[in-house]
């Protein structure tokens, strides 16, 4: 992109595809993608704002990126009136994104909430595209309701290859599977701990649960990869406004390894 | 080393004001701050410090970065900003250094083109400090009273002259298509040092180098912080901003904002849903002190404090950055 990296550059939205009753993603014409799994683009829906996003899609696919926004306030409420031929700003992509390249011969547990499934399914999509190159794979997700589940049309593919568990936080008509928080699901998998690099993104009340019970496993530090969200106005380590701590989180983050951030002031809020 | 008459820095001033904008401290009834020179502005060379630090000069108040406008179905963005050469006069070490802590963000993985633009663009005429204001630690972090570096010409007060000192091309340049500069001598720069030292001598001292804050006692400090923002809009070294779109009224055209935010707005890092990872004040004021005095020294290898003083006049609360770093020096 360009050398001013404030200035995005103009895209059009190829598709809206809706993901659940507020959650809808935008597919854009984005051909050459550079991004790898857990790195964010900047958003601009000129006029009304910009706003931090995680690619939603897998690199393997060449000729369009996903971006999977959940109408949450000013911004992504105007993102939702977005129809296919509109034009959005894009910058990006930014951030360090999952160590997708040094998990080797690990076993992968991904543990997703709500919204947070979004930067997550750019990784399953890529070891889905790339299944030769990685070992076991979970995905365990969970999500308020069942209609707040995202990405519900590729489930099937990911249960003939991965082993997915899904939950619900509380019953409601149409639901027959379990119902609870999303570290519940624990019980469903078996774990060689030692070999297992757990991924995790979702609310920061999830994810802090959800360490807590993988550090009941004895599980590592340093397997435990979580991905952060902080308010976000430049995405480049300018304004100031993300930081953990020492950290940065649009440039050093948003995935950061439990052992990296672990004694970080309001890490949880 | 050059040395100028007193006398003869207005002349001066002024031959620069044909080629360029110049800035310098102008006293407006007992308040100082940095003004562009119009003729009939005397400025003012034995002042303490600017209210506000010079940093509005290269990442200003509130500043345009984008422009857009919808016409035929399609956005047009335009990215313009033109910045003019400019000359700062008179800006103090402590701020100097001050903009020495913003160049590491600014240029850390990607370079803000708005910021460095305008450094680049701008001649620093610095002014060594030869008498301490009441406030004033810049020799805690070697940030003044002396400027080693930073600037393209340095003054320093030698009475009837200013001693001056050459610190880039640019400064030479200055000098040489200028006749106001005689040779100065020997004595001329011991007794500068001399002064400078002085200066030094009169402030406090402590030994940053062993500094390990004491988070108990900056937790009571924040206690009595009244959230007023003062301090990070004052500082030269805080960068924090926002950015907001704005949509002229017949809503075609619009402007994307960056404008100084404060990490001590409760709204600083609000997220959707109501999540505010900070959303106490006593941990912003943590962050605030902790982020100038351990992350940017981490980071950067620079505090992210210049002793300029200027939070420790402005405190509502009389909170003491100087008493802070005293506290982790024990
Ligand atoms: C690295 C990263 C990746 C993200 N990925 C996704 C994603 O894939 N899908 C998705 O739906 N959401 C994602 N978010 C959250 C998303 O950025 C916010 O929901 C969005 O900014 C809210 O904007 P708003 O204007 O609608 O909300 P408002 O509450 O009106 O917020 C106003 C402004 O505050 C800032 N802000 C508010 N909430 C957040 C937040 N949670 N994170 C960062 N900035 C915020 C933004 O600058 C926003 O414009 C991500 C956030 C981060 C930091
Ligand atoms: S923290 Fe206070 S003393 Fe230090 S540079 Fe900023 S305003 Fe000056
Ligand atoms: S100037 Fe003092 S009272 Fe105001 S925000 Fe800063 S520390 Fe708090
Ligand atoms: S979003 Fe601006 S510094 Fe991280």
């Amino acid at each position: 992109m360009s050398e001013n990296p404030y200035l995005p550059a103009t895209v059009e939205v190829l598709d809206v595809i809706s993901e659940s009753h507020d959650v809808l993603t935008l597919r854009l014409d984005v051909k050459k993608t550079s991004h790898m799994p857990g790195q964010f683009m900047m958003l601009s829906v000129f006029g009304f704002g910009e706003i931090p996003v995680s690619v939603s899609s897998s690199p393997t696919i060449t000729d369009y990126i996903d971006l999977s926004v959940k109408k949450t306030g000013s911004v992504t409420s105007v993102v939702h009136e977005t129809q296919p031929g509109d034009t959005v700003g894009l910058r990006g992509p930014y951030g360090r994104g999952f160590p997708v390249d040094e998990v080797g011969d690990n076993d992968l547990l991904f543990m997703g909430g709500g919204i947070g499934l979004a930067p997550l399914r750019s990784f399953i999509d890529y070891i889905r595209d790339k299944r030769d190159d990685f070992n076991d794979v979970s995905v365990l997700y969970g999500a308020r309701t069942a209609d707040d589940m995202v990405f519900r049309g590729e489930f099937n593919d990911w249960r003939s290859m991965f082993n997915l568990h899904l939950i619900a936080d509380m019953e409601c008509e149409g639901w027959y599977g379990r119902v609870g928080y999303v570290s519940e699901l624990l019980s469903e998998v078996t774990l060689d701990t030692e070999n297992t690099i757990a991924i995790v993104c979702g609310p920061s009340i999830m994810m802090k649960c959800v360490v807590g019970e993988l550090k009941k496993l004895w599980y590592p530090d340093d397997k435990i990869i979580l991905s952060f969200e902080r308010r976000m106005k430049c995405g480049i380590g300018k304004c100031g406004h993300c930081n953990i701590g020492d950290k940065i989180v649009c440039i050093d983050g948003p995935v950061f390894s439990f052992d990296e951030v672990r004694d970080s002031p309001e890490l949880w809020g | 080393m050059k040395k100028i008459k007193k006398a003869d820095v207005k002349k001066f001033l002024g031959d620069l004001k044909k080629e360029h904008e110049v800035f310098a401290p102008v006293d407006e009834d007992g308040v100082v701050e940095f003004k562009r020179l119009s003729k009939k502005d005397e400025p003012t060379l034995d002042y303490v410090n600017s209210v506000v630090s010079p940093k509005g000069f290269f990442l200003p108040m509130k500043e345009k970065i984008l422009g857009f406008r919808e016409a035929n179905d399609k956005i047009e963005l335009i990215d313009e900003h033109e910045v003019g050469g400019r000359v700062l006069f008179g800006i103090r070490p402590c701020d100097v250094n001050g903009l020495l802590v913003l160049d590491n963000v600014a240029r850390e993985e990607y370079m803000d083109p708005y910021y460095l633009e305008r450094r680049q663009k701008t001649i620093l005429i610095a002014l060594e400090c030869v008498k301490p204001g009441v406030d004033c630690f810049c020799r805690v972090f070697g940030s003044g009273p002396g400027l080693e570096m930073g600037a393209d010409l340095v003054y320093t007060d030698i009475g009837d002259y200013f001693l001056v000192r050459v610190g880039s091309d640019k400064g030479a340049k200055l000098l040489s298509g200028s006749d106001y500069f005689v040779e100065a001598s020997d004595a001329d720069e011991k007794k500068a040092a001399k002064l400078v030292d002085e200066c030094a001598k009169k402030m406090s001292n402590v030994e940053s180098s062993k500094l390990k804050l004491d988070l108990e006692k900056i937790r009571d400090k924040g206690s009595w912080c009244l959230n007023c923002y003062s301090c990070t809009f004052i500082c030269p070294t805080c960068y924090c901003f926002d950015v907001v779109d704005r949509m002229n009224p017949k809503g075609c055209e619009g402007q994307r904002i960056r404008c100084w935010d404060s990490c001590m707005n409760p709204q600083f890092t609000l997220m959707a849903g109501n999540f505010n990872p900070r959303n106490k004040k006593v941990d912003r004021f943590v962050n605030r002190i902790r982020h100038k005095l351990e992350y940017m020294r981490d980071r950067y290898g620079v505090f992210g404090c210049v002793g300029c003083g200027r939070c420790v006049r402005e405190c509502p609360s009389h909170i003491s950055m100087l008493e802070i770093i005293q506290e982790g020096v024990r």
